[in-house]
């Protein structure tokens, strides 16, 4: 491709650049002046060199889809000099972007657990799930969120409100959580590289089986099998690292250390499952779940 | 930092649309349990597919109940509004205005000799080295770009002559001239019914239309010595058709440039055309400062 070619395709791709652009300002909560940068920023990156970028484009993919990948790559760039010294986690790292919106939200904008759960989930066209947002906390380290200054005259008689946030996630279910979660995350490090993506892809992000299959190119059903076969190792791997099914039932069934992970008590014994819908107890009823599928 | 190596912007994109063989495939996959950066990208672009799915599903659905239940209401509510003058009024001055979106972002100075229809002063932006600057290259124009990419769509979804027009004008402000006296010769052609530009130019009573393109061709001529007659002469044709029906100080300048352009000479008695409509304006100050002599 020519320069004039790659100037032309630009062009005409502006609006599609610029649609990209806004997805990814809207799936990192990126505010509207920081997006206009970030676009000026693509934009410029796109022209530079003689439209290098374009001109690298062979054909082996859509275009649309190159540049929503270029953009997206272009995004994990810009953000070291969007953010200033705020730096991500490791582990929000490994986690990928959502994690790291997550994390910033909590600690570098000081919004409590609660407020960051209602930002992310609030909007109608929302990329975050509940289960997801749980999923992401749980794996996080404990971080100090900024310190802010406050007036004086701001406090009350009754003292300043304590945001209960870590309460969640703190104390003795708090360390069976993060433990549980250990296990799983090492239990699936040993796992077939497709088989982890499945299972990411499934609980941590919340995509319905189809969704996945269609992603990666599989059987459907086939997937369904697969999933719960995956499922089966990791309940191997809790039962063989102490956490007995009963517990993690009880702990992961629970609205507040929900891991993304579907345990269902049938014929009185606890088990892993996948897409069945657990069987309410008395003590659940009432509690909003996001396994019904 | 950047990601380098494996796998290469477009081999994931391969990757995430299914045109990868097996082997690589896998080798992408592989990458990706260790890779968030990659994981994240490829997520991202899966959502963007499935919710423009969603998005076209929900907006069909909605619109078959829409059209089912309330085509009948909809059919007096479009009545009443396009009858009745201030309601229409009202409801125009909602739309967005692609040409007030441009103004809104164009760059503080300009980059060519002729005024766009509308567009408040700008100095000229000063020329280093013989070369003009292009203005596509310039970070101060990341908003124009985005102004630019939301005419474009507009102009795609509409093809009318008014937003053929402001994607025309886009082009000339990014410095597209080609692309620009193209899509305003569609936008001409469109608004008169001709087949031909000659006669589309003739025709046309669309005075902003004419300066504009006047504007793009007295440009592309001025800077492109292949075209340049062929330019000249049909910027001199805009510009006298539109200064003709209007006499307006847009016209007046426009004519004045396309003289120049064409005859390599200063069009003094153009000029003082302008400046007789035009008096203490930064333009007619500009247009003193043509007259007088070098030096």
């Amino acid at each position: 491709m020519t320069p004039i070619d790659a100037e032309d395709v630009f062009l005409k791709n502006l609006t599609l650049i610029d649609r990209a652009i806004g997805y990814v300002c809207h799936r990192n909560h990126v505010h509207r002046d920081e997006g206009e940068e970030f676009g000026s920023y693509v934009k410029f990156k796109l022209i530079e060199s003689n439209y290098a970028v374009i001109r690298k484009f062979e054909g082996r993919s859509s275009f649309s889809t190159y540049m929503t990948t270029v953009i997206g790559r272009m995004f994990f760039q810009y953000r070291v000099q969007l953010w200033g010294k705020w730096r991500p986690s490791a582990e929000a790292k490994r986690l990928g972007d959502k994690a790291i919106t997550f994390e910033r939200l909590l600690t570098r904008e000081g919004y409590s657990y609660a407020e960051v759960v209602s930002i992310l989930t609030g909007q109608s066209n929302s990329v975050f799930s509940i289960a997801e947002i749980e999923a992401i906390r749980a794996r996080l380290p404990i971080r100090q969120p900024r310190p802010v200054l406050v007036s004086t005259t701001d406090s009350t008689d009754n003292g300043p409100i304590i945001e209960t946030e870590d309460e969640l996630f703190s104390g003795e279910r708090g360390v069976t959580a993060r433990y549980t979660v250990a296990v799983i995350d090492a239990a699936m490090a040993w796992m077939d590289p497709e088989d982890q993506m499945i299972l990411r892809m499934r609980f941590w992000a919340g995509r319905k089986v189809p969704e996945i299959a269609k992603a990666l190119g599989l059987d459907g059903k086939r997937l369904y099998k697969r999933i719960d076969k995956l499922l089966s190792q990791l309940r191997l791997a809790l039962e063989r690292a102490g956490i007995a099914a009963t517990d993690a039932c009880e702990l992961l069934n629970h609205a507040d250390h929900e891991l993304s992970f579907a345990f269902s008590v049938s014929e009185g014994k606890a088990e892993l499952r996948h897409s069945k819908p657990v069987i309410a107890s008395p003590r659940r009823k009432g509690q909003r779940r996001q396994l019904r599928e | 930092m950047e990601h380098t190596g494996f796998p290469s912007d477009e081999t994931l994109a391969a990757f995430i649309d299914g045109r990868l063989d097996p082997e690589m495939r896998g080798r992408v996959i592989a990458h990706m349990a260790t890779c968030s950066e990659c994981y994240s990208v490829f997520m991202s672009a899966t959502e963007v597919t499935a919710n423009a799915a969603v998005s076209n599903g929900s907006q069909r659905s909605s619109r078959r109940a829409w059209i089912t239940v309330a085509g009948a209401a909809v059919a007096a509510v479009v009545a009443v509004v396009l009858l009745v003058t201030p309601l229409r009024e009202l409801v125009l001055l909602h739309r967005d205005d692609p040409m007030a979106a441009l103004m809104r972002a164009a760059p503080t100075q300009r980059t060519i000799e002729g005024r766009i229809a509308g567009f408040p002063y700008q100095p000229k932006a000063p020329v280093l080295r013989g070369k003009p600057s292009d203005p596509m290259s310039n970070p101060a124009n990341g908003t124009l770009l985005t102004a630019a990419a939301g005419v474009q769509r507009l102009a795609n979804a509409h093809p009318s002559v008014a937003n053929l027009h402001a994607l025309g004008v886009a082009y000339l402000l990014l410095g597209r001239d080609d692309m620009a006296i193209d899509t305003l010769h569609q936008a001409l052609l469109e608004g008169t019914g001709q087949r031909s530009v000659t006669s589309a130019i003739d025709e046309s009573k669309d005075v902003s239309l004419l300066n504009d393109l006047s504007t793009a061709l007295s440009n592309r001529a001025r800077l492109n010595d292949a075209s340049h007659l062929l330019d000249a002469g049909e910027a001199v044709r805009c510009a006298e058709r539109a200064w003709r029906a209007s006499r307006s100080p847009e016209a007046g300048w426009n004519r004045a440039i396309a003289i120049e352009v064409f005859t390599d000479h200063t069009a003094r008695p153009a000029w003082y055309d302008y400046l007789a409509i035009d008096h203490n304006s930064p333009w007619a100050a500009e247009a003193r400062k043509r007259l007088a002599p070098p030096g």
